[in-house]
């Protein structure tokens, strides 16, 4: 293993701390949809900096690196396809999101 | 103890490199189940605030930004000292990694003062799930949900803080008993993962919660 | 090469510490095996009562001993036992654990005390769903679907639910253990392209297990916090969607029918070349199709909510997607046919369960296909179809394979030898009485017999009558196994190290193996299931 110079830490705290800010004060702000965009952009940026950098995942082995890119890819599997569907219900061809029909 | 590396390699691992591997892949495993146990979480909240989006920024608007942007700013504090705890460790300074664990157990329980506070406040408005909830304004069902998403997902980070501090104090009692040297001292890198993992998870929670109704603030 | 040892061990792992004490504190992988099938026999007997009390209800039209709401408690405690305290622990837990760290050399798997714990943290949920059932059991079907399981239950679902969800961290840590394991406790020369199949099929379900289990864990938490605290998390009243507790219940229970399956065929991959003297058929196409099915298994969770109110247009891409993992276990299917032909083929028990478990498994996938189909799904959905279908593949797959490798590895765990005559007709009876159980099932579904339901009409009784004396047939086919087994481990005549002359460095060590699994740190210099080297030296031998 190798040992991350203090400068590293240093220089990583510092941007999380300014993106933590830049986060806030960008909220204030009415974007429309894109406040949340914006949000979550950032957010993984942070996430990024605190494994590369805080967590080592920069200088880690291979496979650490195959895990980590692994888990990204089964949040990405749960995430789309779960909104696969919520996204495209409202195409329904068959009358689900029409008025209900009065009963006799 | 003139050579710790020896002394705690385990009788099934042929070489304190493959032990530190070893435990090193374990906990990055562990990691990524404890990904996927959040992002269950963020999936299912992600569903309803499509479903619902004015409900869900009226329901943000409700949060502390002060309180939540400080909060913010502790954990990453601790997650620097922690680093800082894992290079002291790593360059054999004992006196120093005592110090950066308690520094972060420290950091760790304030973040936990304030997050109880907002508990506490979010109760005495009314604004927790269950018999407790009382909304006078729109879609008092979906604001509820909104609530319920945030009491589940900040309260199961705040149950995985506790675990770090319990993990921390440990290691706090292993450096005091010299357990650790620039050779040996895989358990603090490890728990240093975990409390990173903590970390993120916690930027992920400000950025959903705190920051979609910010620029609605009530107050 | 190790020299083959000519006599069993003065000392092995069974006999180096005795007393009860050194079992409940062992951290040897062979002993927490053997201490995993302790406790999924109990379990699967214990579900096996349910079954056949399930199947004495419906030999009459009216129902023969129960009301509905006993019988509806019935078949969720028959589910909830079977899958998650026999199922998914049946093969990785108990030979997995047993043969992972032999297989490649190791001395143990990489975390020996986590091991340990994954035991005692199983029973514990074990114990906490077995409260449940003292108490009256549960209703909602082993799947918990809201908002029955949420607004209408009135039964001990929190306990069930928390006894699951405690067994599902047993999961992770034994799936985590084996991943790391697989990577870094390989003994020298022993390459990922030498690995047995067995291996790359346990690495496969360690995947599952460490990506899906947590899932099943936070779905429970809702459901139990929607209890508890009245909230609306499923309930479509307070704005929830119940539609979104079966996406997250699928995208662990899906692949979750993978972590059955998965070690069934890394059994059947071991047995297969074994007894037909031949290396298994296209070594890479089955090592991959073992970790294509589990990725590919995480992306058709959907084709279970087909009829509950999903996207047409989502429902097309499941459908897609769950046929395209059809295609490796196809594969699988006929690289082990190919592995058997022109294979001087023996009729050992092993063989027996192994040559059922491919007919069965071939039969339940294609039936797999049928419900992966929108049209016909819709036609059989929620009736017997579906129960056979996932009987063929969990109980005539896994079930099988649990007991041909058994009867495989038993030499090698107890050290003795099982009486074959015996084993040949138990393995006989389970086969003819499986079919007997579970093909009217199909029949039934097709005529339109529903699931879950404790009474039918009269026109439907032959097909059940037939399926419950195929049941009691199939259930003299378990208890036999289980009795010679226990009778042979006192009783049976010691076993030689290697008595099928197979391949693989699990047979390199005496039977039973010492603590430690080797003498000394074995070095490999070939691939597996090199029959036609070992030839010669058997001849001499
Ligand atoms: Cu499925």
């Amino acid at each position: 293993m190798s040992i991350v110079s203090k400068k590293v830490y240093l220089l990583t705290f510092g941007g999380l701390v300014a993106l933590t800010l830049l986060t806030t004060g960008l909220g204030f702000l009415d974007m429309g949809p894109f406040n949340t965009i914006i949000a979550i952009l950032l957010a993984a940026t942070k996430a990024s900096l605190i494994v590369m950098f805080f967590m080592h995942a920069l200088y880690e082995t291979r496979i650490v690196r195959v895990i980590l890119a692994g888990g990204i890819i089964w949040v990405a599997i749960l995430l789309s396809l779960t909104i696969a569907d919520y996204s495209t219900r409202r195409f329904m061809p068959y009358p689900a999101n029409q008025p209900p029909v009065a009963g006799p | 103890m003139a050579n710790p590396a020896a002394l705690s390699l385990r009788e099934h691992f042929r070489t304190p490199e493959q032990q530190r591997e070893t435990s090193s892949i374990g906990m990055w495993i562990f990691i990524i189940t404890e990904v996927m146990l959040f992002s269950g979480l963020f999936m299912a909240f992600t569903v309803y605030r499509s479903m619902y989006p004015q409900a869900f920024i009226e329901g943000s608007a409700e949060m502390s930004i002060a309180l939540g942007a400080t909060n913010t700013i502790v954990l990453i504090c601790s997650s620097f000292t922690m680093a800082l705890s894992v290079y002291s460790a790593a360059t054999g300074n004992r006196r120093m990694l005592a110090i950066f664990l308690i520094a972060t157990m420290i950091l760790g329980a304030a973040f936990l003062g304030i997050k109880f506070t907002e508990y506490y406040q979010h109760y005495r408005d009314h604004q927790a799930p269950g018999v407790w909830f009382d909304w006078r304004g729109r879609d008092a069902a979906q604001v509820e949900m909104f609530f319920v998403f945030y009491f589940i997902m900040t309260g199961l980070h705040a149950v995985h803080m506790f675990v770090g501090e319990g993990l921390l104090f440990t290691m706090l009692l292993r450096t005091a008993a010299g357990s650790f040297s620039a050779r040996y001292h895989t358990p603090v890198e490890l728990v240093g993962l975990y409390w990173h993992f903590v970390d993120i998870v916690w930027v992920f929670l400000f950025a959903i919660f705190y920051i979609e109704g910010l620029h609605l603030h009530h107050g | 090469m190790i020299p083959a040892v000519e006599v069993a061990a003065e000392r092995n792992y069974l006999n180096e510490e005795t007393g009860v004490l050194s079992w409940l504190f062992t951290t040897d992988h062979k002993r927490i095996g053997l201490l995993y099938v302790a406790s999924i026999s109990v379990f699967f007997f214990l579900g096996g009562l349910f079954a056949l009390l399930i199947r004495l209800q419906l030999l009459t039209p009216n129902g023969l001993l129960f009301d509905s709401e006993t019988y509806n408690k019935l078949f969720t405690m028959h589910g909830i036992i079977m899958v998650w305290f026999f199922l998914i622990p049946s093969i990785p837990n108990t030979l997995g654990n047993f043969l992972i760290p032999m297989m490649l050399g190791a001395k143990d798997v990489a975390f020996p005390k986590l091991n340990l714990l994954s035991w005692y943290v199983f029973n514990l949920g074990a114990l906490v769903t077995l409260y449940s059932i003292f108490r009256g059991g549960v209703d909602t079907g082993w799947t918990f679907y809201t908002p029955f399981s949420t607004t209408f239950s009135t039964t001990y679902v929190i306990a069930a639910a928390a006894g699951i969800f405690i067994a599902g961290f047993s999961s992770i840590m034994t799936g985590l253990n084996f991943i790391a394991t697989v990577h870094r406790m390989r003994a020298p020369g022993m390459t990922w392209f030498r690995l047995p199949m067995f291996i790359w099929s346990h690495y496969a379900t360690s995947l599952i297990l460490v990506l899906a289990t947590p899932i099943l864990a936070v779905t429970l938490l809702l459901v139990a916090v929607e209890r508890i605290f009245q909230v609306g998390i499923f309930d479509p009243a307070l704005g929830g969607d119940p539609v979104l507790f079966q996406h997250m219940f699928w995208f662990y229970s899906h692949p979750a029918v993978y972590i059955m399956i998965l070690p069934a065929m890394a059994v059947v991959s071991e047995l297969v070349p074994a007894f037909s003297r031949k290396p298994l058929f296209g070594y890479e196409f089955v090592a991959f199709a073992s970790i294509s099915i589990a990725a590919i298994g995480f992306l058709v969770w959907g084709h279970h909510m087909f009829t509950a109110g999903t996207s047409p247009y989502a429902a097309e891409v499941f459908s897609f997607l769950s046929y395209l993992v059809a295609v490796p276990s196809a594969i699988k299917v006929f690289n082990w046919t190919a592995t058997m032909y022109k294979g001087s083929i023996s009729w050992d028990t092993p063989m027996l369960y192994a040559i059922g478990f491919i007919g069965l498994f071939a039969i339940g996938g294609v039936t797999g296909l049928f419900l992966a189909a929108l049209g016909i799904d819709v036609h059989v959905q929620d009736t017997y179809f579906v129960v056979g279908h996932f009987h063929f593949i969990m109980v005539g797959g896994t079930v099988l394979a649990y007991l041909g490798g058994m009867h495989y590895w038993w030499p090698k765990i107890s050290g003795k030898m099982y009486p074959e005559g015996l084993a040949r007709l138990s393995a006989l009876v389970a086969f003819i009485g499986f079919i007997l159980t579970f093909f009217p099932q199909y029949i039934l579904g097709y005529l339109g017999m529903p699931r879950r339901y404790a009474v039918y009409p009269p026109e439907f009784q032959v097909w059940h009558v037939l399926s419950s004396a195929g049941a009691s047939i199939l259930g003299i086919g378990y208890i036999l196994p289980f009795c010679y087994l226990l009778w042979s481990w006192h009783y049976g005549k010691p076993a030689p190290p290697n008595p099928w002359k197979s391949t693989g460095l699990e047979w390199k060590t005496s039977s039973p193996p010492p603590k430690h699994n080797f003498e000394e740190t074995p070095v490999v210099t070939t691939g597996p299931y090199q029959f036609g080297e070992m030839k010669e030296e058997l001849d001499l031998g």
